[in-house]
């Protein structure tokens, strides 16, 4: 069958690709914690984003203060700053922002089981796909 | 890499909308998809959602693979559609990206991918054997994602960063550029030799 080397050579990387996804999810980058005088940034494989932009607002989009991560990804700033939204960014077009009225949360389903499900989602369209055109061709 | 939400200003969001259209629209004109061919698109779209997640740390940031230039040789025009289920895939599931900026990321992705297919049919004026074959691979390969790389910049250019991004952004994409070359060389010449029509113009 035409599709079935293909087949193995895709199922091959995806499995070799399941080997090293666990601790290399990409490239998002976080606001990862935030505390009464620090920010914490980093990217979702783990990694801190190191001399990203920092910068401070208070409720009216004022700007309290801009500064930059040092190389553990971390920013201190004056307690009684008390900013309302904090947006890192840097050079390369990455960007986090989170606001004091929307708490950092843990995300329900760990990355391999998202991983997974995705990969589930477009192999049972291949395979439904191919069901009903091998049903139209009889 | 995904431009996330808020880093595009709106009036390239909105060209970049109208381009995408522009861009189905013409690629959909050369090949239509029907119900044999999406099981091929479906398995070539798991390889670019998985591509993404997998990053190598350069300098203070992180890239990834995205594979686009090899689902432009598999898939010709259809790779738009392709490039269009990954992206969205990964950000309903991973947050990569942003809603707002789901146009700006698939012309980026899926301008990589047709150059991709255009740079590869190149070859179709010459006398080929699998090293031939393998060299324009990885000219695909890597081309792809130089012109992933320049929309993306062109599109943070028009955002206020300034023209550096395109060096920089290019700089830490280096490994990636290499990588993505030769992954796209063996897997094509490896399914080039079988000559069952794995290959989108071979078909």
């Amino acid at each position: 069958m035409k599709s079935k080397k293909l087949l193995l050579i895709i199922c091959f990387s995806l499995m070799f690709s399941f080997i090293i996804i666990e601790d290399a999810l990409a490239h998002r980058m976080l606001i990862e914690e935030v505390g009464e005088d620090y920010v914490v940034v980093g990217f979702d494989d783990g990694t801190k984003a190191m001399e990203v932009d920092v910068v401070l607002y208070d409720q009216d989009e004022e700007v309290l203060l801009e500064g930059k991560t040092d190389l553990e990804g971390g920013f201190e700033f004056d307690p009684e700053l008390q900013p309302y939204k904090i947006v890192s960014s840097d050079t390369y077009g990455h960007r986090a922002e989170w606001t004091s009225d929307e708490p950092i949360t843990e995300e329900r389903f760990p990355r391999w089981a998202r991983a997974l499900l995705g990969i589930g989602i477009l192999l049972f369209i291949g395979v439904s796909a191919n069901f009903i055109s091998k049903k139209k061709d009889n | 890499m995904h431009l996330p939400d808020g880093v595009v200003r709106e009036g390239v969001l909105l060209a970049s909308y109208g381009g995408s259209a522009l861009l189905y629209y013409l690629s959909s004109r050369q090949k239509k998809a029907d119900f044999k061919l999406v099981p091929k698109m479906s398995l070539v779209t798991a390889v670019l959602f998985v591509a993404s997640l997998i990053h190598i740390p350069v300098g203070m940031t992180t890239v990834h693979f995205s594979f686009v230039g090899l689902a432009g040789i598999l898939l010709g025009p259809l790779s738009f559609l392709s490039v269009l289920v990954a992206l969205f895939l990964q950000l309903i599931l991973f947050n990569h990206g942003g809603y707002s900026t789901l146009g700006v990321n698939t012309l980026n992705f899926a301008m990589g991918a047709l150059s991709g297919y255009y740079i590869f049919r190149l070859r179709k004026n010459l006398e080929m054997n699998n090293f031939l074959e393998g060299v324009f691979a990885f000219l695909a390969g890597a081309g792809s994602m130089l012109v992933k790389v320049a929309v993306a910049s062109v599109g943070l250019y028009l955002s206020d960063y300034p023209a550096s991004v395109a060096i920089s952004l290019t700089t830490v994409h280096l490994p990636i550029f290499l990588g993505e070359g030769v992954v796209t060389a063996l897997l094509v010449v490896a399914l080039s030799k079988k000559n069952r029509g794995y290959i989108y113009d071979e078909e």
